[in-house]
């Protein structure tokens, strides 16, 4: 199985890099419902849109975002 | 020893580092009666109490440290000092060997740290036939006359502890290096059949490491939102206007930023409380090289590496102390005064040296603030009075800022007043007022334009005066992901976590940028560099650990304080690359097949030059000619229908520049020429921009 985000050989669905980056992705989803109220998908657009939002984070949040969307 | 007239006449060897110091030290031991002999290998003789004194150079380390026996095998343990295989080294042995016939005493008069002691000790115990059972040392932070005069007539025996010291490290970093650069480079080779090089170091590879993981932590960050609200508040007293913060910032939730605003924008509040904070400012600290080398930075961006080059000219030519020193602290054995007169003679520091001797005579004592690290071997790095001659533009930048420093660290205390004014507002929101100014600038004013003492005066104002907000504004932010190093921060970090040495660590910056495993002055990590460390952190776990080499960092400076065993370190050392080896040798297949795909990965990343401009659905590439060996561009397309193809410069990295020409469309390419000249060129080749190669 390859990661879906990236191609790379994983055992699961992602692999480890991509898989600790969506895991950090959502934790952080509760912090931004709090603080901005915003759904799940907004997020996502909002974290894409952020220049300081990692790499690896951005890769997920767009493949969570074409996926889901 | 010979004899003259009715007595022995001793013959004295001084081995030097450099030819630039054994001329130094010739001339401040010998003055006019100086004879400068022989021109590919110059040394100089002279006579001194009636004795003969011959001084020669090195050119920096003539031995090192190679595999005993012959054949590319790992993991290998013997290792034997040779001469370095080079024939300028050769020509200096062979010339240090035959004046070493006509001696019967031998000083090291190398530069006072392990790698001069070390390079003194190979010379005289190799080329100089054992000399080093006898030999003496002369010790000495800066090459001013009055101190090499002292250090030759005061020279004590070797300072062994510091030889063994240097010996081990140069040992277990031979060791390390080779082993774990042939391992992957074998194991690459087995796998693939291509060579590549790459490579690994005891310190190298545990830097490079946290430089990943800074990344790692970078590409993982997740920014959360937090807001700040700000308010101009008009003191209605004297209607002087101030910028002022919310009490409660940071808001962790956006409804309330709104919600202050529209509550605060034009309200009127009372001053319910004001602070006044007075504090001082000590002067800094003297300078060790690696806060020389950030402060460098800081200032004028100037490179660590570069600085270090920079501070030891200023070193040879006797304007400014031993520069790879780590101590912060300045004895009065180098003489304050002398160095203060004899600074004082440049107009440019004439006025603040004169006000440092008045504030010291006035009964403050002229006593430099002293930092916490130490040295051994050398003081804080300082100027010796001796103005430099012929500076170029960064190296009259050092030279300033390392005086102006020395100078500062004279200087009374800068002491610094801030007042805090709390606005209540009409329904209960608070602001505060925050002004600082520096009241007195002691030290500042001597060591600007390094440090600006700023000061904009503080508001006057009482408690219960009434004010009024003009404006409010909130400001969404985000948290931030750590910083990227620079080198300066890559410097300290090292130096925080006892990686490398004050002589090595700039070195070691550079060598890893040469190696294209990192780029940017905001460092990043490349392809190559990640994949080195994820195979290093997959199979050799403690190589890339900042733990182990610190332990052994701290083994080595416990063996130069006599507290360590020479042996004892090594056998260490080897031990963990042993053991690192048995665990590998099991995945040796595996591994080779990582860096395989690494490498191929990479050098199709270098080879993309971009999309087709002829077929459109192709990919230009830069491609080598099995017939003539020479290099083009040509489309993967090739053979199915596109002929694209596009001659290219054969020496210098050519690298896609991502655009396109301007005149016609095509894409372009960089050529890194030898020299580091760069140019770039479009690939069409009837391109009416194009410029002929």
């Amino acid at each position: 199985m390859n990661c879906r985000v990236c191609g790379a050989p994983s055992r699961e669905g992602m692999c480890k890099k991509h898989a600790k980056a969506e895991r950090k992705l959502r934790d952080h989803f509760r912090v931004w419902a709090e603080r901005t109220g915003l759904e799940w998908m907004d997020y996502l657009e909002a974290i894409i849109e952020n220049d300081r939002t990692g790499r690896l984070v951005k890769e997920v949040a767009t493949y969570l975002r074409s996926a889901e969307g | 020893m010979g004899w003259v007239g009715s007595g022995f006449v001793t013959h004295h060897l001084l081995v030097c580092e450099k030819p630039s110091a054994a001329k130094k030290i010739a001339y401040a031991l010998g003055g006019r009666g100086v004879v400068k002999i022989g021109r590919g290998v110059p040394f100089y003789r002279l006579q001194r109490g009636g004795e003969t004194v011959t001084v020669v150079s090195a050119i920096g380390h003539l031995y090192s440290p190679v595999q005993q026996g012959k054949g590319w095998i790992f993991p290998v343990f013997n290792l034997v000092w040779e001469p370095i295989r080079n024939r300028r080294i050769r020509v200096f042995l062979e010339e240090i060997a035959r004046l070493a016939g006509e001696a019967d005493s031998f000083i090291s008069a190398c530069d006072y740290d392990t790698e001069g002691s070390l390079i003194a000790f190979m010379i005289l115990r190799n080329a100089c036939g054992g000399a080093d059972a006898n030999a003496r040392r002369m010790k000495f932070s800066s090459l001013t006359r009055e101190e090499l005069i002292k250090a030759y007539e005061n020279a004590a025996e070797l300072d062994m502890p510091v030889i063994m010291a240097g010996l081990v490290r140069h040992e277990i970093d031979w060791i390390f290096g080779v082993n774990v650069s042939r391992a992957i480079m074998d194991a690459y080779s087995c796998n693939s059949g291509g060579f590549e090089v790459l490579s690994a170091g005891r310190v190298q590879s545990p830097t490079l490491n946290a430089l990943c993981e800074r990344d790692d932590e970078i590409d993982l960050h997740v920014p959360d939102p937090y807001w700040t609200a700000w308010a101009e508040i008009k003191l209605l007293s004297n209607g002087e206007v101030f910028q002022a913060e919310y009490y409660r910032n940071p808001i962790l939730e956006g409804g309330e930023g709104k919600a202050l605003k529209s509550r605060c924008e034009g309200a009127s509040g009372v001053i319910q409380r004001i602070e006044n904070c007075e504090s001082v400012i000590p002067p800094p600290y003297p300078f060790d090289l690696g806060e020389l080398q950030s402060e460098a930075y800081r200032a004028f961006r100037i490179q660590p590496w570069k600085t270090q080059k920079i501070a030891e000219g200023l070193y040879l030519d006797g304007a400014i102390s031993y520069p790879r020193t780590s101590s912060q602290q300045l004895p009065p054995s180098i003489g304050f005064r002398s160095i203060l007169t004899k600074l004082r003679t440049n107009i440019v520091y004439s006025e603040s040296i004169n006000e440092i001797l008045s504030y010291a005579d006035a009964g403050n004592g002229l006593w430099p603030r002293q930092g916490k690290k130490t040295d051994p071997a050398h003081p804080a790095i300082h100027p010796t009075g001796v103005a430099p001659k012929g500076l170029k533009q960064d190296g009259e930048k050092i030279y300033d800022l390392i005086v102006k420093r020395f100078i500062a660290t004279f200087g009374p205390t800068a002491r610094k007043a801030s007042r805090s004014i709390e606005v209540k507002l009409d329904r209960g929101d608070i602001f505060v007022i925050k002004v600082e100014s520096v009241t007195d600038p002691g030290w500042m004013k001597y060591y600007a334009p390094y440090t600006k003492a700023g000061s904009a005066g503080l508001p006057e104002a009482d408690e219960g005066e009434e004010a009024m907000v003009d404006k409010v504004w909130v400001e969404e932010r985000f948290t931030e992901p750590p910083p990227r190093f620079n080198q300066s921060s890559l410097i300290k970090f090292m130096e925080r976590n006892g990686l490398g040495t004050k002589s090595t660590r700039a070195e070691i910056i550079n060598t890893l940028y040469k190696r294209g495993y990192i780029s940017g002055s905001s460092i990043h990590v490349t392809g190559l560099g990640r994949g080195v460390v994820e195979v290093l952190r997959k199979h050799f776990q403690d190589l890339v650990s900042i733990g182990l080499t610190r332990d052994l960092e701290e083994r080595m400076e416990a063996i130069e304080e006599g507290r360590e065993d020479y042996t004892a370190v090594l056998i260490r050392g080897a031990e963990v690359v042993k053991k690192a080896f048995d665990d590998m040798v099991s995945e040796f297949d595996s591994v080779g097949a990582e860096i395989a795909s690494l490498v191929k990965e990479l050098r199709d990343q270098r080879g993309r030059i971009g999309p087709c401009p002829s077929c459109r659905t192709g990919e230009l590439r830069v491609i080598r000619s099995r017939k003539t060996g020479k290099r083009f561009v040509g489309c993967s397309n090739y053979g199915r229908g596109c002929s694209f193809s596009a001659p290219l410069p054969q020496r210098g990295v050519v690298s896609t520049t991502g655009g396109t020409c301007k005149g016609c469309g095509y894409p372009t390419v960089t050529v890194m020429g030898v020299g580091s000249r760069r140019w770039k060129i479009c690939l069409n080749p009837k391109c009416p921009l194009r410029v002929k190669y």
